[in-house]
C-alpha cells in the first residue's frame, strides 16, 4: 500500500511559481522541479519526506517538520528518525497521523 | 539496507548523546551543513539520541556551540576504531603483511616439475628442452603458457602422441602419452617385395597382391623374398611389370635362450643394523648434516624427503631428505639340483619372453639339460608361428 500526498497548502504561496511552469513547459513531472514537499507514506510504518525546511519538533510521540507551504504534522508511536540530510527525512514507527497544518 | 549499513561501518561512526532545550536546531543545523545524521530517537525529553559519521562529528562541535547542546559521545564503532588499536602494534601488522604476500609469492612460484608416463623419451631430455622455454624451479607461474610447452615438446619429441600441461597448486605437471613408432611403411603407389623378417619354415603364404616365390614348407632365412613385386609377363616381349606387393606370410620360428644351471647362490639379508644420514634441502640445495661416516661395507640404501605439504597441492621446497642405510651380510647357499634348474628355467623363461615379439603365437616350448665339462646348461627353446612379412621398396629402375 503506497499513496503519495502532493497537495499544495495554500498560506505562504498561492500563485504557480516559475519553476513549474517550466515544468509543465517541457512536460516534466511536476514533482522533479517544484519546491512542494513530497510526502510518501509506505504502509503506515514509514514516512519520506522531501523538501523539507527543517525539523521544528521531534519526539517519539510528534514530529512537527517544516516546509515552504506550511508545517506538517506527523504524529504516532514510537517514532524515530531513520536518516536526516538536507533533501529528505525517513520517520519510521507506528504512524497514525499525517497532517498539513 | 544491509549496504548502507556495512558502508557506514567501514566509514566509522560515532553514537552521540545531544542534551539541551533545542535538540531539533542541533539536527537542523546539521543537515544544513550537509552532515548526514541517522537513527535520531528521543530516549528523554531532554536528550536524543543519533548516529553520526566520524567527519560529521567532527564539523558538528559548532553546530553544537550555536544551539547550545552539550554532546557526549556514546560509543564509537567501525572498522577505524578498530584498526586504530593496531596502529599502535606496527610489527604486528607488517607480520600479517609479509605473510600475506610471502604466501602468495610462494604459491605463485612452480617448485615442483613432475613428467609422468614417458618411457622411450628421457626425463632429462623433456626438464631440458623446458629449461630451454625458461621453465625451471622458480619460474613465475603465470610465466608458464601450458598450450605453447605442449605444443612445443611435441614438435621437439616426434615420439610423443600427446602432452598434456598443467599447472596444479605449486606443482607443473607434465603428462606424456608415447606413440609406438609406426614402422616404415613403403607408400602404396610405390611398388615392393615382401622379404623375411627372420628365419623359419614357411606355414602358409597368403598373396594378396604380388608374386608368391616361396610356398607351404620352405625353409626360408632373414631377407629372402617371399613374395615378389616383380611379375613378368608369360611374354616376355611386354617385359616386367612391378606392383606393391602385399600379403601375409606365416612362418614357424625358433626361439633359444640357454643359461647355466647355478649350483650355489648367494642371499643378501639384512642384518638388522641401520644408520641414517640426514640433510636438508631447499630447492637443489642441499646441506648435509654433520653425521659421521658410514659404518657398512656391505649395505642396501634407501632414500626418501620430508617435506612439508599444504593441503594436498601445495609443497613447498623445502625439507629433510633422509638415507637410510641397512646393513647386509652374504649368505651362500649350496642349491640341490631341483631347486637350482627351476631358478634357471624362470630366468630362462623371463628372457625368452622378452624375445618373442608381439603377435606370435607359442606353439611349442622345449626345455633340454646339456652337460658341458663340469657345468650344467638348460636350454629353453619355444616355437612360434608369425606373421614374418615386411615390405622393402624395390630399388633402382
Amino acid at each position: 500500500m503506497k499513496k503519495t500526498k502532493n497537495r499544495t497548502v495554500r498560506k505562504k504561496k498561492d500563485s504557480v511559481t516559475m519553476r513549474e511552469k517550466v515544468a509543465k513547459l517541457f512536460e516534466l513531472p511536476e514533482d522533479v522541479l517544484s519546491d512542494r514537499p513530497k510526502v510518501t507514506a509506505v504502509g503506515g510504518k514509514e514516512v519520506f519526506v522531501e523538501n523539507h525546511g527543517g525539523i521544528i519538533e521531534f519526539n517519539g510521540e510528534r514530529v512537527r517538520i517544516n516546509s515552504k507551504y506550511g508545517i506538517i504534522a506527523i504524529t504516532g508511536k514510537n517514532m524515530k528518525i531513520r536518516e536526516i540530510t538536507s533533501e529528505d527525512i525517513i520517520i519510521f514507527g507506528d504512524i497514525d497521523n499525517i497532517d498539513y497544518v | 539496507m544491509f549496504l548502507i549499513r556495512l558502508w557506514h561501518y567501514l566509514k566509522g561512526y560515532v553514537i552521540i548523546i545531544v542534551t539541551g532545550n533545542s535538540v531539533e536546531r542541533f539536527i537542523n543545523i546539521c543537515t544544513r551543513r550537509q552532515i548526514l545524521l541517522w537513527d535520531v530517537e528521543r530516549i528523554t525529553p531532554g536528550s536524543v539520541r543519533m548516529k553520526i559519521s566520524i567527519n560529521g562529528f567532527k564539523k558538528a562541535r559548532t553546530a553544537a556551540r550555536k544551539s547550545r547542546c552539550r554532546v557526549r559521545i556514546q560509543s564509537k564503532k567501525g572498522l577505524p576504531y578498530i584498526l586504530a588499536v593496531y596502529k599502535k602494534r606496527k610489527g604486528f601488522v607488517a607480520g600479517i603483511l609479509v605473510f600475506a604476500i610471502l604466501v602468495y609469492l610462494m604459491t605463485s612460484i612452480i617448485w615442483a616439475i613432475d613428467i609422468q608416463g614417458n618411457s622411450i623419451v628421457d626425463t632429462g631430455v623433456i626438464i631440458e628442452q623446458l629449461n630451454d622455454m625458461g621453465i625451471y624451479r622458480g619460474t613465475i607461474k603465470r610465466r608458464v603458457n601450458p598450450k605453447l610447452v605442449a605444443d612445443t615438446l611435441m614438435l621437439k619429441n616426434s615420439e610423443l602422441s600427446w602432452v598434456g600441461v598443467e599447472v596444479k597448486g605449486t606443482r607443473l605437471i607434465i603428462s606424456v602419452r608415447e606413440g609406438v613408432e609406426p614402422p616404415v611403411v613403403v607408400p602404396v603407389d610405390k611398388p615392393c617385395h615382401i622379404i623375411a623378417k627372420r628365419d623359419g619354415i614357411v606355414v602358409s603364404v597368403t598373396a594378396k597382391n604380388g608374386l608368391a616365390l616361396v610356398k607351404q614348407g620352405d625353409t626360408i632365412i632373414k631377407g629372402q623374398v617371399l613374395i615378389s613385386g616383380i611379375i613378368e609377363s608369360v611374354r616376355p616381349e611386354f617385359g616386367a611389370k612391378k606392383v606393391h606387393a602385399i600379403g601375409e606370410v606365416m612362418a614357424r620360428t625358433w626361439y633359444e635362450v640357454k643359461k647355466e644351471v647355478p649350483k650355489k647362490e648367494t642371499v643378501r639379508k639384512r642384518t638388522g643394523n641401520e644408520w641414517n644420514k640426514t640433510s636438508v634441502y631447499f630447492l637443489d640445495f642441499k646441506i648435509p648434516l654433520p653425521s659421521g661416516k658410514n659404518p657398512f661395507t656391505l649395505y642396501e640404501t634407501i632414500i626418501f624427503d620430508k617435506a612439508p605439504v599444504i593441503g594436498k597441492k601445495f609443497r613447498l621446497p623445502f625439507g629433510v631428505t633422509i638415507h637410510r642405510f641397512f646393513e647386509l651380510y652374504e649368505e651362500e647357499r649350496m642349491l640341490d639340483h631341483d631347486q637350482a634348474t627351476e631358478l634357471a628355467r624362470n630366468s630362462a623363461e623371463t628372457e625368452l619372453r622378452n624375445m618373442i615379439p608381439e603377435g606370435a603365437k607359442v606353439v611349442d616350448k622345449q626345455i633340454q639339460l646339456i652337460k658341458e665339462k663340469d657345468a650344467e646348461y638348460l636350454i629353453v627353446t619355444a616355437e612360434c608361428v608369425e606373421d614374418i612379412a615386411i615390405e622393402q621398396e624395390i630399388g633402382g629402375d
